[in-house]
């Protein structure tokens, strides 16, 4: 049996948080194939392209990723024409309903995640029938789970629970991540997956969100980011 | 004659900055285990602490197969101990503890080497909050 290659999609690079070196180091430790370094402010773009040898050297493969959070939706469509053919994945941050909504409808979003608190609130009929109809993935945390009250963490749970149900039924692709800038808030593959199966109540679908749809996503957006690229399914293979 | 529980071992490495001594891990997992899983979901799930190396922060855990994911998940979940940063990994899950201890002391010698570099880096949490 081939084996089996594991992802995290959101790292965050932050002024706060550990290097991206010692990221990486960390994601070869527990045993993750892939990691998407995330960089709140795009500016710093050109300092993480570098990092991308490392990860190489380090037998780690590394992919960039830029998370939004716009005040308004005519921030996130500008932020969006001007990054969407320099990094690998973006990701918004839905807190608000007309974000959401706007993030959903667009197809050069790659991933929404939300705040705990609100999933329910803004994860409805209307944002899922858009999700579903764009192909996004739903981002699940893990570090919203941490470093809060056991009061907050079953809030979280039970929110996350009951939200992912509705995703999964419209089948929407679920992605779970740890959301780290710090080493210590890092989880192995295999936590990852508990965390899933804890969420999702089916093995074969929390092994999915953690393996398979991260890698896939990650594949099919450097196939576009390539200059061979035409659409979906045609490209250039051969020029005269 | 078929068991009534297949018990589980699972070696942990513990990620703190902090040198923990083994009651302090215990009595934290206990505090955790209660708040996460309940009385009822203890009752389901037991686990108990079998052996923890303070100086290379290995431990063993005992828990049934069928609580492994819950007991992995909860593990996962668990991120302070006396408001420090922790962190718990599973590193490997074992049937017998004659070889868990084994497989313990192996990676016991394997992260001392991987470890120190991560460690080295690592800021404490002090550090963290002056940035």
């Amino acid at each position: 049996m081939p084996k089996r290659h594991y992802a995290d999609l959101h790292v965050r690079v932050t002024d706060e948080g550990d290097p991206p070196r010692l990221l990486i180091k960390m994601a070869k430790h527990l045993g993750l194939s892939l990691i998407a370094l995330s960089l709140d402010d795009p500016h710093k773009l050109e300092d993480i392209r570098s990092i991308k040898g490392y990860g190489r050297e380090f037998g780690v493969d590394v992919a960039i990723r830029v998370d939004l959070k716009p005040s308004s939706t005519s921030e996130l469509k500008r932020c969006l024409g001007k990054l969407r053919r320099s990094v690998e994945v973006i990701g918004v941050c839905c807190h608000d309903t007309s974000v959401a909504r706007t993030a959903a409808r667009d197809r050069r979003v790659d991933v929404t995640f939300y705040d705990p608190e609100n999933v329910l609130s803004i994860l409805d009929e209307g944002q899922l029938s858009l999700l579903a109809e764009s192909g996004h993935y739903v981002e699940v945390n893990l570090v919203d789970f941490l470093h809060t009250s056991p009061e907050k963490q079953a809030k979280a749970l039970w929110n996350y629970s009951l939200a992912l149900k509705r995703v999964v039924r419209r089948g929407i692709p679920i992605v779970v991540s740890s959301g780290a800038s710090k080493i210590i808030d890092m989880r192995a593959p295999r936590e990852l997956y508990a965390l899933a199966f804890l969420l999702l109540d089916e093995k074969e679908l929390a092994r999915e969100a953690v393996s398979i749809k991260p890698l896939e996503l990650v594949r099919l957006n450097r196939e576009k980011l390539s200059p061979n690229f035409i659409q979906p399914g045609v490209r250039v293979v051969d020029e005269w | 004659m078929v068991k009534e529980v297949r018990w589980r071992y699972v070696i942990f490495h513990v990620h703190s900055p902090l040198n923990l001594r083994v009651e302090d891990l215990r009595v934290t997992l206990k505090k955790h285990m209660r708040s996460f899983l309940g009385t009822y979901g203890l009752s389901k799930n037991p686990l108990k602490l079998m052996a923890y190396d303070e100086v290379n922060k290995v431990g063993i855990l005992k828990c049934p197969h069928m609580s492994l994911e819950i007991i992995r998940a909860a593990l996962a979940l668990l991120s302070t101990i006396n408001d420090e940063p922790l962190a718990i990994h599973v590193m490997k899950v074992s049937g017998t503890y004659k070889k868990a201890k084994l497989i313990a002391s192996q990676l016991a010698r394997k992260l001392k080497f991987h470890w120190a570099e991560l460690e080295a880096g690592m800021k404490k949490p002090s550090q963290a909050t002056e940035a």
